[in-house]
């Protein structure tokens, strides 16, 4: 009896082992009870239904980088400011063929995050407030726009940009546009006497662009050209001066509503990206903003606002691309 | 091989379902991965707005992946725009697969009518926003390798199993065979059979075992060599211990306060006197206290350490214990082991020889006392004084004893003087004198001390006696009182033996002093004696010469002349003068002769003495007309010169006072010789003397008589005088012969 109870002993345990993987193994399995689906029936219009209560506020952006990245950057913010807020907010895409200024004032956009061009195109034609400025790494709330090419081009100067091809980024872009027109116009140098030019949507078209070789030169913002020199991608001919960084722009009727306005400007405020709201928070080191946000007033951005004009950037026409 | 069986079923069971659900695991990650992908990369297009493109993208999923069986896009308004599927899409797949609030993937497994076994993988396009992708892939491929696998996993199990079995089974065979031989070996180890190697076959772990057994029977058996040696060592040790006579115990010391006997020897039994079989019977008893039975005070002490102690035998005997005892170690157990040995005659012999030198000490301070003792009579009582301290006792005696007589001096006593104990100490006396033979012998001995002990109540006294000289028939000795029995003891006896031969030596020196002084005195006198009575001689003699010698020579020189004065003349006398003359001549020779031979007689040297004594008695004899006898007993021998002059004056002298004094008819001298003695008597019957008076008187007579006994004494004899008015006097000279036998 006494050389069985081992054996009886192991063979107990491992019945017990079976039974307990056994129910491991099979327990929660969804591969062992499948949902029996007939695919017989067919729609046309397919649709589930949704929970919509329609009282979400519209967050829309203009693009910098790669789309999906604008996006998932941007809906980690909106992801902060609804747990901040406890307001609902909907991400926006802005389409190919529309403007973001315009859906501030149009509605379909609510609140964005727009450059500085972009706010002053938004306040001059559908007075839309600036809520909050960004701010970069060192706390400083300008930034700068850089005209690149690639790192073997023999262009080494502005001035030897004359007759050559050059990518601008969006029109209401104020590091892809305004500033570096600034630079050009700086070194003597206008739209006419380049040899051809064109606007892309973002940043990162614009890169791509010069990096094609489609363009000679190009210019994009300073992070991004910083981001792309230290990969040995490009060659930065010229950084602008400073100005005023990209913010957070509200809509005329959004900002009549002060309570929700109060409470998204006190969230973003408080919005520390590099520590404690670190955790949710997409890549925001490559936004415009990578600092967080500061507070600011349209009179910050006078004197952009006269150069801007000037430049005749301000209308409606100044969206079009040549 | 039942274990491999059921093993190899065990692991079938565990194992299939584990690859099993690992393998749809992995595909269920895999293709979660792949729609994450898929998302990832159309979110550009999705969110440009370029459908297009998505369309494009989705539909180049199906055609090239043969188990992608349909791809669907859920926009944020819940809206389906681009899928795969043809002619419309299912209804029943719209909400298949939600992608629920908060999260960013959902999948379900569907058994779908046209594509059987799908999973639904669904994930947001970004994450966060509500637009969702979803795949749905084909699990018919998975299931068939899964199955396959399954299958080949089975056969390849059993196909094992039944080879597990089979060697198993002869490797049972054969181990099992071998293992019972270890076995086997093992408990003939254990039976102590260490003499047999044990048989390695093969070099597996089994042969291993074997060769640990070898290497385990080969220690061992050293090790019980070893311990036998050990115990044989120890029991040499401790045989060694007991022939050398001491004794032996070792005992296992515990905490109740009683030890256990591990060995003991005869020769400790015998020390403390218990037998075996009783140290045995009083081990039976737990509750015994075992420290009865040893002479330790405690063992548990650390080693080694050495004591002497008192122990008191089970017959009452009184031991001194010399114990060294030390810790040991036996078989892995501390043990106690104490070696003994008897001290009591060395320390009785220690306490005797302190003992002995103290008596020396003493002894040596009342010889110095004694030294001074003969000049200062105060000496002999501080020397009593001393001795009672010395041996103990409470009072001293100093007794003289003839047998009729006590007489007592120099008391000294620690405690004064009661009636008591003069009587305990004359009885204890008189009782000695009673008992002793008084015969001339010198000093005491051990035998001769006597101790004399009577109860008064519950007290007991004993009163030690101590001859100190003995002087025909007068014995000198001293007597002790003694309140305890120190004094029964024999070293005690001894000492007083001592003391008494100290004490009696000076009791002696005092006497001898006394009669050396009295001698001395006698000396003196007799030497005043001898000068005047030679003085009276040369005067007798020169008186004689003088009255008688000097005269008739001178007369005879007168006559010599005148009778040459007559030759001369022719004268017819002359003849007759010459003739006178001749026996004038005569006369004075002897006259001459007597002188001579009053002074010496030469016949005494030349004839010896009898014929000396003869000669004289009948010349002096003559001279008072006494009839002189003469008799000679015995067997004559020759005396010394020296004895022989001195009996002769002896004899001179008496029969010259008989002569002058007796006016005796007869003068006897009588010689005896006995054999060991010769006794010379010269007696008269005459009118005797008063022997007192004229001994002490002082005059002639009594210078002549002490001279008798002075001569007597000088060759070793004695003299005794016998006069009676009526008998007359006899003078007897005894002396011995012993020494003459040895002079000739």
């Amino acid at each position: 009896m006494k050389r069985l109870l081992p054996f009886a002993i192991g063979l107990a345990v491992c019945l017990a082992g079976i039974v307990f993987m056994g129910v491991y193994l099979w327990k929660d399995n969804p591969d062992t009870s499948p949902v029996q689906v007939d695919l017989g029936e067919r729609l046309e219009d397919p649709r589930r239904v949704v929970d919509d209560d329609g009282d979400e506020i519209v967050f829309g952006f203009d693009r910098r980088l790669e789309l999906k990245e604008d996006i998932k950057m941007y809906s980690s913010l909106i992801g902060y400011l609804r747990e901040e807020t406890g307001y609902e907010f909907e991400l926006h895409v802005t389409p190919s063929d529309s403007k973001i200024v315009d859906e501030l004032g149009n509605g379909k956009v609510d609140i964005a995050a727009v450059g500085t061009l972009g706010y002053l195109q938004a306040n001059e034609l559908y007075d839309a407030d600036i809520l909050a400025r960004g701010l970069n790494d060192s706390g400083d709330d300008t930034y700068r726009a850089a005209i690149i090419t690639l790192p073997n081009s023999p262009v080494d100067h502005l001035t030897d940009l004359i007759g050559k091809s050059f990518a601008f980024g969006d029109n209401a872009s104020t590091q892809g546009n305004l500033i570096p027109s600034l630079m050009l116009s700086g070194e003597g140098i206008s739209l006419g006497d380049l040899g051809n030019y064109q606007h892309f949507s973002s940043h990162s078209e614009v890169a791509d662009a010069v990096l094609r070789g489609d363009f000679d030169a190009g210019s994009i913002q300073d992070t991004l050209a910083s981001y792309l020199e230290s990969k040995g991608l490009i060659k930065v001919l010229a950084i602008s001066d400073k100005y005023p960084r990209s913010g957070i722009v509200v809509s005329s009727s959004m900002a009549e509503e002060t309570e929700k306005m109060q409470a998204i400007r006190d969230a973003l405020l408080n919005f520390d990206p590099k520590g404690k709201d670190s955790k949710g928070i997409y890549r925001w080191d490559m936004t415009e903003m990578p600092g967080g946000f500061a507070s600011a007033d349209s009179a910050d951005y006078e004197d952009v606002r006269r150069m801007a004009a000037a430049f005749g950037l301000l209308g409606h026409d100044s969206h079009d691309a040549k | 091989m039942a274990v491999v069986v059921a093993t190899g079923t065990l692991s079938i069971a565990t194992v299939v379902p584990t690859v099993e659900k690992t393998m749809f695991d992995e595909s269920r990650k895999q293709e979660a991965s792949f729609v994450q992908v898929v998302a990832d990369s159309i979110a550009n297009s999705y969110y440009s707005g370029d459908a297009m493109s998505v369309q494009r993208s989705i539909d180049d999923l199906i055609a090239s992946s043969g188990d992608i069986e349909y791809v669907y896009l859920v926009n944020e308004d819940g809206a389906i725009r681009s899928h795969t599927f043809q002619d419309g899409f299912p209804v029943n797949l719209v909400n298949a697969n939600v992608i629920q609030e908060g999260f960013n993937t959902e999948e379900v497994m569907l058994l779908t009518s046209d594509f059987g076994m799908v999973r639904d993988v669904g994930a947001r396009i970004i994450n966060g926003l509500d637009p969702e992708i979803h795949v749905g892939f084909s699990q018919q491929r998975i299931i068939a390798a899964i199955d396959t696998l399954k299958s080949l996993m089975i056969v390849q199990m059993a196909i094992w199993i039944l080879l597990g079995s089979a060697v198993a089974a002869l490797y049972s065979r054969a181990s099992t065979g071998y293992l019972r031989y270890l076995a086997n070996a093992s408990l003939m180890l254990g039976r102590g059979a260490l003499s047999q190697q044990i048989e390695v076959k093969g070099n597996d772990e089994i042969a291993d075992l074997a060769l640990s057994m070898n290497k385990m029977r080969e220690d061992i058996s050293l090790k019980l060599t070893q311990l036998e040696e050990s115990e044989e060592s120890n029991r040499m040790v401790l045989d060694a211990i007991s022939a050398s006579g001491e004794g032996v115990v070792v005992f296992h010391p515990s905490d109740k306060n009683a030890a256990k006997i591990h060995y003991v020897n005869e020769q400790y039994l015998e020390m403390v006197g218990i037998t075996r079989k009783a140290l045995l019977k009083r081990l039976g008893r737990a509750e015994d206290d075992f420290e009865a039975m040893l002479p330790h005070e405690s063992f548990r002490h650390i080693a080694p350490d050495h004591r002497e102690m008192k122990y008191l035998r089970s017959d009452g005997a009184e031991i001194y214990i010399e114990t060294t005892f030390s810790e040991v170690r036996y078989s892995g157990v501390s043990l106690i082991m104490c070696v003994c040995r008897d001290a009591t005659e060395r320390n009785k012999s220690a306490r005797e020889l302190i003992q002995r030198n103290k008596d020396l000490a003493s002894l040596n301070e009342l010889s110095e006392m004694a030294t001074g003792a003969i000049s200062d009579s105060n000496a002999l009582q501080r020397m009593m004084s001393k001795i009672l301290v010395v041996c103990g006792g409470v009072s001293a005696w100093i007794f003289s004893a003839d047998g009729r007589t006590i007489e007592t001096s120099h008391f000294q006593s620690k405690c004064g003087f009661n009636e008591r104990m003069r009587s305990l100490m004359l009885g204890a006396i008189q009782e000695y004198i009673n008992d002793e033979k008084l015969v001339d012998s010198v000093g005491p001995d051990e035998h001769s001390v006597s101790i004399r002990s009577k109860a008064f109540g519950p007290e007991k006294m004993h009163v030690a006696i101590i001859p100190l000289s003995r002087m025909k028939h007068c014995l000198t000795g001293m007597a002790i009182l003694f309140e305890d029995d120190v004094a029964l003891s024999a070293t005690r006896t001894s000492l007083l033996v001592s003391i008494g031969g100290l004490f009696g030596g000076v009791i002696e020196n005092v006497r001898l002093l006394k009669e050396l002084q009295e001698k001395t005195d006698e000396q003196s006198r007799f030497l005043e004696k001898a000068i005047s009575a030679q003085e009276e001689e040369r005067k007798r003699i020169s008186r004689e010469l003088h009255d008688e010698t000097s005269q008739s020579i001178a007369a005879l020189s007168l006559g010599v002349n005148t009778a040459t004065t007559m030759l001369k003349r022719n004268d017819s006398s002359a003849i007759e003068m010459l003739e006178s003359l001749k026996e004038r001549v005569s006369t004075i020779l002897k006259e001459l002769h007597r002188i001579e031979y009053d002074l010496r007689p030469s016949l005494l040297d030349d004839l010896g003495l009898i014929p000396a004594l003869r000669w004289y008695l009948e010349v002096r004899a003559k001279e008072i007309a006494a009839r002189p006898h003469i008799e000679v007993e015995g067997e004559a021998v020759q005396l010394s010169p020296q004895s022989e002059i001195m009996i002769f004056r002896i004899v001179q002298e008496a029969v010259t006072n008989a002569v002058k004094y007796s006016n005796a008819e007869d003068i006897f001298v009588r010689v005896l010789f006995f054999a060991s003695s010769l006794s010379v008597v010269v007696a008269d019957n005459g009118h005797g003397f008063d022997c007192k008076s004229t001994a002490t008187n002082g005059n002639r007579a009594s210078l002549g008589l002490i001279g008798m006994r002075e001569r007597a004494e000088l060759i070793g004899g004695t003299l005794e005088i016998d006069s009676n008015p009526e008998l007359g006097t006899s003078v007897t000279l005894m002396i011995p012969l012993e020494g003459e036998h040895d002079e000739h």
